[in-house]
């Protein structure tokens, strides 16, 4: 009886093992990536909520990816620290969400002489920044999407003043000494000079420039904000204000319009998160972050808000308007 | 001896479970592989084409989706003036940069662009030259890949204006398309498998591939013979979608199944060979206590009884091993003690043995016969008595008796005579057969014999002698008178004839060659000869015999009926003291003058025997007593009749002939001696 049981003991024993022998082979199957996450703040979350989606859609199980975020939480001040402890970190890879970010990144790869494949989700001007070689081969340890915010800074005002053709004057919103907002006022300002459009800078960084601003705005007056991370933190404001003194404004983000901007147009966050997933996806298969070309966004969505358009009653140019997606509340995309 | 580890029954238990238990595996396996490999192959093709036909189909939808909405707004009169049409296309299709409006030389009329001002230089060149030309055949123009500023990958598609009044209309819509989205749609795609998918223009230039390094090179075609392609076309853009796996990295899946099979095999052969080793052991144990106590039974040591622990066949075997170790540890016993008895006998016998094989060659000899003739294992037979290096002329070989008498120095130069008589060993192995030789020294024998006959001779001449007295003083009293005579003659008479003195000299002569002959008869039986092998004329011989004994014979009536027979070989001396005795005996047989004896000679041709019967009407023999008649010094005579050595002696002679003799006799009626002689 002993012999029996001992028999079909070791029998079942046998079975058990050769059953997690099988199992812990499928779980060593299963690949695991360690994707580093920095940003500036709780408004990129939505990058990363497009790159998710992107990821997911190209084939890859986000239980099988570990996400290693290091948010500011709007304290650009705290990136250097974060940044720092996100290489210490050695993740495969790291996702910038927005173009502070990455210069941040760069600098502190720089300076430890540790340097993991980037990809920035949604910069304005990389290659003007010095962070790529070229676009078609960056030759860097960074890649991503080029929002191409800061060139389309001239198309913008241009949709503008042809959206608003009774505008006589336009405000332009920049920060002074964020590179991609000085930059983009160069090219609006050359865009003005070809189209004939008055512009009047305004800095965001000096002290009371949106009380100046606001005090200086009169009818025919329109806003158009450039890149800046600053600038998008203040959307609300200067819709506000744009409200009070019965202005257009003309911003880049679909929550710009959402916040009380007539126009929005530019590539959005999540697009940028969806699109970037590729280049993510590209590095985790092998590729080098320097081989894989820099893209322009897949997707520009100009949007109209609807309700301030009425409030300001302004009738729009309808062959412009044909390009337009209408906001409306509670149409969120 | 112990076995070697690799014959010894546990390893080959062990190695045949290992066999067993792998075999079948790797058998299955290997026949699985191949049928999966072959299905997985095929499946995989038909995986990849259907891959690379749909990925193919979304790039032709799209651009015949754009070429639709083109040809669509070519159907528009005055488009210049109809923006929002345009700006309406543009938000179609988000992958189209710009579209613009060329006038009948390709150059730039206008244009809407979804990044770049709108503002053109008028007039500006914005197709190529071919794709100009092109524009005069086909409706539908596609430019070749190249790069904006920004190096992002861009293709122009451009198509004729199709309205009424064509000639103050723009001559074409063109449009640029971004590639990007195509390329990293193409570039993202998740393979189940590794490989490659990949995009090349009309130009073979790879304008999309998961790898980027390769990206804008030239195709080359792949020289690995391992690397499986499926390919579809374009056709419209005449460009190229290539789906390319190595063969290894197509059957991955099957090797990972592999290699997770040869794990769970490797389990497997682990348990089962501790089931093996078990069953090894468990069923090998025994065999080994069994193999054990065999070995020390081999080397003569009684084991102990084996202990029976098992009820199967192997505890029937050990119960039977314990019966036959008993059986034979008795029989063993008893063979020492015959053995035992054997050589003591051997040893003490006088006589030598030896036992050869059938090269001759001897194996084994007794001490006696090492003794007399220092004979030593291993040397030839024929060495012991012909001192020859080849075999004795008239050897029979090892498988017929043979018997002969030899005569050869021993050891100490002495002549001895030897009876060489050869058994086969029935029971020896075909391969080596053996006879037994029996040496015997019967030097002493024959002396003995010798010293018989001639005592039987002399004896026979004791009893002869008054008749040969009586048989000399008649011819001698005939030599007296005639010699008196003559004396008286010559003195009385001086004129006495000369043929009157040869007369009586002639009787004298005749009566002295009669006493000659019969005491030269009496000393050629007395003589002492050595036996002499010489052709013997059977019925002279038995003339000779009755012609020495005539005299002596008071009774009786001798008949001779001899007919004619071949010679035979042996001494005649002792052939008639043979026949003399039995006469002598015959004679004796008969009682007052009343009866016969009849001496016949045959000859049986069949058996090549020369037979001489001595048939006598006398008292005959005693039945209980006839088979004493051959013992030596039994006789039935009266004393002084007969020394009793007659019978026995001639029964020597006889034998010595190689032939037999025999008695026949009936009390009262006679009694019949046959002497059977061999001829040749």
């Amino acid at each position: 009886m002993n012999k029996f049981i001992i028999g079909i003991s070791g029998l079942i024993t046998f079975i058990a093992i050769v059953i997690v022998l099988i199992l812990s082979l499928e779980d060593l199957e299963k690949s695991s990536y360690k994707i580093g996450v920095l940003m500036t703040g709780e408004n990129r979350l939505i990058k990363l909520d497009g790159m998710e989606s992107g990821l997911e859609k190209l084939g890859y199980q986000l239980d099988s990816i570990e996400f290693i975020v290091e948010d500011a939480g709007d304290d650009v001040s705290k990136l250097d620290e974060l940044a720092q402890d996100l290489l210490k970190k050695k993740p495969d890879l790291i996702v910038s969400l927005g173009g502070i970010e990455t210069q941040v990144l760069e600098k502190n790869m720089k300076k430890i002489q540790t340097f993991i494949p980037t990809v920035f989700v949604g910069i304005a001007g990389p290659y003007e920044l010095g962070l790529i070689k070229e676009y078609k081969s960056p030759g860097s340890y960074f890649t991503g999407v080029n929002n191409f915010h800061m060139n389309l800074s001239s198309k913008r005002l241009e949709m503008f003043t042809e959206l608003v053709p009774n505008m006589e004057r336009v405000y332009v919103i920049y920060s002074g000494g964020v590179d991609i907002s000085e930059m983009s006022l160069d090219i609006v300002h050359e865009a003005a000079l070809k189209m004939n459009v008055d512009i009047i800078e305004v800095d965001l960084n000096r002290t009371g420039a949106l009380k100046q601003l606001e005090a200086k705005l009169i009818n025919r007056d329109g806003i158009l904000t450039l890149p800046s991370y600053q600038v998008e933190l203040v959307a609300e404001e200067i819709s506000a204000l744009a409200l009070r003194k019965n202005v257009p404004t003309m911003g880049i983000y679909e929550y710009e319009v959402e916040a009380g901007y007539l126009f929005s147009y530019g590539s959005m966050f999540f697009d940028q998160g969806y699109q970037a997933a590729r280049h993510v996806s590209l590095i985790l298969q092998g590729n080098e972050a320097s081989d894989l070309p820099v893209e322009l966004p897949d997707s520009i969505r100009f949007i109209i808000n609807e309700e301030v358009r009425k409030t300001l009653a302004i009738d729009v140019n309808q062959d412009i308007s044909k390009l337009a997606e209408k906001y409306e509340r509670g149409s969120e995309r | 001896m112990r076995l070697p580890t690799k014959f010894r029954i546990r390893n080959q238990v062990l190695v045949f479970g290992l066999i067993m238990s792998t075999l079948p595996l790797i058998l299955m396996s290997t026949y699985y592989l191949l049928q999966v490999k072959a299905e997985l192959e095929i499946r995989i093709d038909e995986r990849q084409m259907l891959k690379i036909e749909n990925l193919a189909n979304q790039i032709s939808i799209e651009m015949e989706q754009t070429f639709q909405r083109m040809e669509m707004l070519s159907v528009v009169y005055d488009l210049e003036k109809q923006r929002g049409l345009l700006y309406d296309f543009l938000r179609q299709n988000h992958s189209i940069e710009e579209v613009v409006i060329l006038n009948e030389f390709g150059q730039l009329s206008s244009k809407i662009s979804r990044y770049d001002l709108n503002n053109v230089e008028k007039e500006s060149s914005w197709i190529t030259t071919g794709m100009l030309d092109q524009l005069a055949t086909t409706n539908r123009v596609f430019g070749e890949v190249e790069f904006n500023l920004f190096g992002q990958p861009i293709m122009k598609l451009v198509t004729p204006v199709m309205t009424d009044n064509r000639e103050n209309s723009k001559a074409a819509i063109g449009v640029t398309l971004h590639l990007q989205k195509i390329i990293g749609e193409i570039s993202s795609y998740q393979l189940n498998e590794p490989g490659y998918v990949y995009l090349v223009d009309q130009k073979k230039q790879i304008i999309a591939h998961q790898d980027y390094t390769q990206l804008w090179s030239q195709r080359t075609q792949s020289s690995s013979e391992e690397v499986v392609q499926a390919t579809t076309e374009i056709e419209d853009l005449q460009w190229n979608l290539v789906l390319e796996q190595t063969k290894q990295e197509l059957l991955s899946p099957m090797y990972e199944m592999l290699k997770k099979g040869i794990l769970v095999a490797v389990v497997i052969i682990l348990f089962v060979s501790i089931l093996s080793i078990y069953a090894g052991l468990y069923f090998v144990k025994p065999i080994e206590v069994l193999q054990r106590a065999m070995t020390h039974l081999k080397k003569g040591k009684w084991p102990k009884k084996v202990k029976i622990i098992r009820q199967d066949e192997l505890g029937d075997l050990s119960i039977a091993f314990n019966e036959m170790s008993k059986e034979i540890e008795e029989k063993s016993n008893k063979l020492l003690q015959e053995k035992e008895r054997l050589d003591i006998i051997v040893n003490s016998l006088r006589a030598g043995l030896a036992v050869m094989r059938s090269d001759n060659t001897v194996v084994w000899v007794n001490p006696t016969l090492k003794e007399w003739l220092n004979v030593e294992v291993g040397i030839p037979c024929y060495d012991m008595f012909c001192d020859d290096k080849t075999k004795c002329s008239g050897c029979p070989g090892i498988n017929e008796e043979y018997d002969e008498t030899v005569m050869k120095q021993n050891k100490y130069g002495e002549k001895r005579i030897f009876r060489h008589r050869v058994y086969p060993l029935k029971h020896s192995s075909n391969e080596t057969k053996e006879s037994l030789i029996l040496i015997e020294d019967i030097t002493d024998q024959k002396e003995m014999e010798e010293v018989l006959i001639q005592t039987d001779k002399l004896s026979a001449l004791g009893l002869m002698a008054s008749s040969f007295a009586h048989e000399v003083n008649n011819p001698l009293a005939t030599i007296k008178v005639y010699a008196e005579d003559l004396l008286d003659r010559i003195d009385e008479e001086p004129d006495l004839q000369e043929q009157e003195i040869r007369r009586y000299l002639k009787t004298i002569n005749e009566n002295t060659d009669r006493c000659k002959t019969i005491t030269s008869n009496l000393l050629n039986f007395s003589r002492k000869s050595d036996w002499v092998k010489q052709s013997v004329d059977v019925n002279e011989t038995i003339e000779k015999s009755i012609e020495l004994i005539k005299h002596a014979i008071t009774k009786g009536d001798i008949q001779l009926q001899l007919t004619q027979v071949p010679a035979v070989f042996g001494d005649a001396l002792n052939l008639m003291q043979v026949i003399v005795n039995v006469v002598n005996n015959a004679v004796d047989a008969i009682e007052e003058n009343s009866g016969t004896i009849t001496i016949e000679s045959s000859y049986l041709e069949a058996e090549k025997q020369v037979v001489v019967l001595i048939k006598d009407t006398g008292v005959g023999i005693e039945k209980e007593n006839i088979q004493k008649v051959f013992d030596p010094f039994y006789t039935s005579k009266p004393v002084g009749k007969g020394t009793g050595l007659g019978l026995s002696v001639c029964y020597g002679i006889i034998k010595q002939f190689g032939g037999t003799l025999t008695i026949t006799s009936e009390k009262g009626k006679g009694t019949v001696v046959t002497i059977d002689l061999p001829v040749g």
